[in-house]
């Protein structure tokens, strides 16, 4: 479904990401890990299309297209969908319009019906207890004073509502209690299928022990150092970051004189 | 300058005073004198510091006659206000084939200016001669000096109505005229009511529309005026709302303005009584390389009085956009709590805005604020809404309508709503 090949990309002239080569298969779960600076960030704004990256070597092809040639919203089109770290909140839209908006998007480019808000309302209701989520939150100002378990809440509500073929995780851990950690891992964990791939990318291993992985990549300096099953997760909890980067540069550092 | 002479004023007063059945040749010919020894402001003028009249002076301006009555209303009256009943004026005289109002008793007054307007405006004009000084207005002048019509209203006590249109067409015969209109409402004590002024204009046409409106809010009524100036992109408008309030009343303001190469549009209120409150709120559209200017004043003249105002501004390709908000507070009018905000968007790297507070605060004990902000859309927000797969135009409106909808948060009106939302999903499909 998705393969990336050699993929540099960098901002304002910096090279984040050094050569990335990995492919996940439909019904896939991949986990991303690697400590903070690592890329994890910038691996999942270059497969959404944010146009501040630029990719400077490489390829990405996503269903036998070219992913890098698509705009930002033909990806959403396409079945790419980006749970953020860091949800944007914008007072003045209503979170349950902005939802109908980008459903109808999706569904009109899919040459689906789009739906009435009538129709709309009933089943943002029933994807709204997938994720537990306070129906209240639908009527306020997308995002606008939402908690951080709120926010992370809205964007597995919104993944459940697109139906992706491909969805990217977003440190989507970060900042949640073990309930809330719990809710959105039992959401994401629903919606897994034959059809659906996921690609998670966490900095710790807690949230792999609710969405179990089909593999382990670990990412240091843009680069994966090492793949691996469900189990290399486990080991990086217990040894850390540590053992696998410095042996990835192949060097002890040196004691300054 | 001799955009409009001396003389084109003068025949227009005599014009009008051969038959005077409203009697207003008194008012009239007093101005006369006043706008004869004019000067027409430059930025030079404190009331227009921000705005370059420039473009308009290089045109001249005639008064004209009767235009043919046979024009489609739908052209000029956005669809969503057509159902509301209406009284219309077309290239400054009044039109009773476009105009659809419901039989009334005597409990309100909704007409062209009559006879009977007269007395009124005497009164409301009484009580600005108080404050003129702080608004020493060359347009204002030479609008009393030239005036023949306007609407009258008056709701009398404790009557209430539904929104109620008034509308201004300005047809291609209207090219190169001066319009001018003078409105004079009356809301005596605990009515209500809901009046929508709306301003159209013909596409490139270019003429100058005047008009002022006299408002008096007695003790205990509320308004909520709202007014939309839709002029032709080639017209000039120059406008004003002056209000006065009473114990008590309370006046919501809505002023959008779009249309017009230059226009200027002013709302003043003089909260002359305890009690009374205002809510003044305004958004402003501009692209091309229009120059949309307002100026609102808000005068605390007595204790206990409280005001708010929330002005918006999305300023697109070579547009200006300006905002000066004056705030008095009088030495006694202790209590007095007023906040004021104008915000402004700018939609390319052509555009520019200015926003301007003025607070003379002369009393203590009284809590005022002010800000002004102007930002550009936010690259992220963008992101987002486009990775949930709206495409970039639609992503770029919702972002523009989230920001312009504030300030149509505390107004009812859902055809009002639904009307700015459609001219912003135009202008932004048109512009960005």
């Amino acid at each position: 479904m998705l393969k990336v090949d050699n993929l540099h990309a960098s901002i304002e002239g910096k090279e984040i990401l050094k050569g990335l080569s990995f492919e996940v298969k439909a019904g896939e779960v991949h986990a991303i890990m690697g400590p903070n600076g690592s890329g994890k960030s910038t691996l999942s704004q270059v497969l959404a299309g944010r146009e501040v990256y630029e990719v400077t070597q490489g390829s990405v092809t996503y269903q036998g297209k070219n992913l890098l040639e698509m705009s930002v919203e033909e990806r959403a089109w396409a079945g790419i969908f980006l749970s953020f770290q860091y949800p944007v909140a914008i007072p003045g839209i209503r979170n349950s319009n902005f939802l109908r908006t980008a459903y109808n998007a999706i569904r009109k480019n899919r040459n689906l019906e789009e739906l009435d808000a009538m129709d709309f309302l009933a089943l943002l209701k029933e994807k709204a207890k997938l994720v537990e989520m306070d129906p209240k939150l639908l009527d306020r100002a997308l995002n606008d004073g939402f908690s951080g378990g709120e926010k992370k809440r809205n964007e597995i509500l919104q993944m459940a509502l697109l139906e992706p073929t491909l969805a990217v995780l977003d440190e989507t851990d970060s900042g949640l209690d073990i309930d809330a950690l719990r809710v959105i891992a039992q959401g994401v964990n629903a919606m897994r299928n034959k059809e659906r791939a996921m690609i998670v990318i966490t900095h710790y291993q807690r949230l792999l022990d609710y969405i179990v992985p089909d593999f382990v990549h670990v990412l240091s300096k843009g680069k994966i150092i090492k793949s691996g099953g469900k189990d290399l997760a486990l080991e990086l909890e217990t040894k850390g970051y540590g053992w696998l980067t410095n042996v990835s540069e192949g060097s002890i550092p040196l004691p300054i004189n | 300058m001799n955009w409009i002479s001396a003389n084109t004023i003068e025949e227009r007063v005599k014009d009008l005073a051969k038959t005077d059945p409203k009697g207003f040749n008194e008012l009239r010919t007093n101005y006369l004198s006043d706008v004869k020894s004019t000067e027409w402001p430059t930025h030079k003028a404190e009331l227009f510091r921000n705005l370059d009249l420039g473009t308009l002076y290089k045109n001249t301006f005639r008064f004209g006659g009767t235009s043919p009555s046979d024009i489609s209303i739908e052209t000029y009256l956005p669809e969503e206000f057509k159902s509301y009943p209406r009284l219309v004026f077309v290239d400054g005289l009044p039109s009773q084939t476009l105009s659809t109002l419901a039989p009334t008793d005597s409990s309100v007054v909704i007409e062209p200016l009559s006879y009977s307007s007269k007395d009124e405006l005497k009164s409301i004009l009484k009580q600005a001669s108080s404050s003129d000084d702080n608004y020493p207005n060359a347009f204002l002048k030479l609008n009393s000096a030239c005036f023949d019509t306007g609407a009258h209203i008056k709701i009398k006590k404790k009557q209430s109505i539904g929104p109620l249109v008034v509308l201004f067409i300005a047809t291609p015969h209207a090219k190169n005229h001066l319009i001018s209109y003078k409105n004079i409402l009356t809301i005596e004590p605990h009515a209500k009511a809901e009046i929508i002024e709306i301003y159209s204009g013909s596409p490139a046409n270019a003429y100058l529309t005047t008009a002022f409106s006299h408002i008096h809010i007695q003790e205990n009524a509320h308004l909520h005026h709202i007014k939309l100036q839709l002029e032709s992109n080639d017209a000039f408008h120059i406008g004003g709302t002056l209000v006065f309030q009473d114990e008590n009343s309370s006046l919501k303001s809505f002023a959008l303005n779009t249309g017009c190469q230059i226009s200027r549009t002013d709302v003043l209120t003089t909260l002359q009584a305890s009690g009374s409150h205002c809510l003044l709120n305004g958004l402003y559209y501009g692209n091309h390389s229009q120059t949309i200017d307002q100026y609102t004043s808000i005068d605390h003249a007595k204790p206990h009085a409280s005001s708010t105002e929330l002005y918006k501004g999305i300023l697109s390709d070579e547009s200006h956009g300006g905002f000066t908000g004056k705030i008095i507070v009088r030495p006694h009018a202790q209590k007095s709590d007023s906040k004021q905000m104008c915000r402004n968007l700018l939609l390319s790297k052509g555009a520019r805005a200015d926003a301007i507070p003025q607070l003379e605060i002369y009393a203590d004990d009284v809590k005022c604020s002010h800000g002004a902000t102007i930002g550009e859309l936010d690259e992220e927000e963008i992101f987002y809404l486009r990775s949930r797969g709206l495409d970039s135009e639609s992503a770029r409106h919702m972002l523009i309508s989230a920001f312009a909808n504030e300030t149509l948060e505390p107004f009812d009106s859902n055809p009002l709503k639904r009307f700015v939302n459609r001219l912003l999903e135009q202008k932004v499909m048109d512009h960005g």
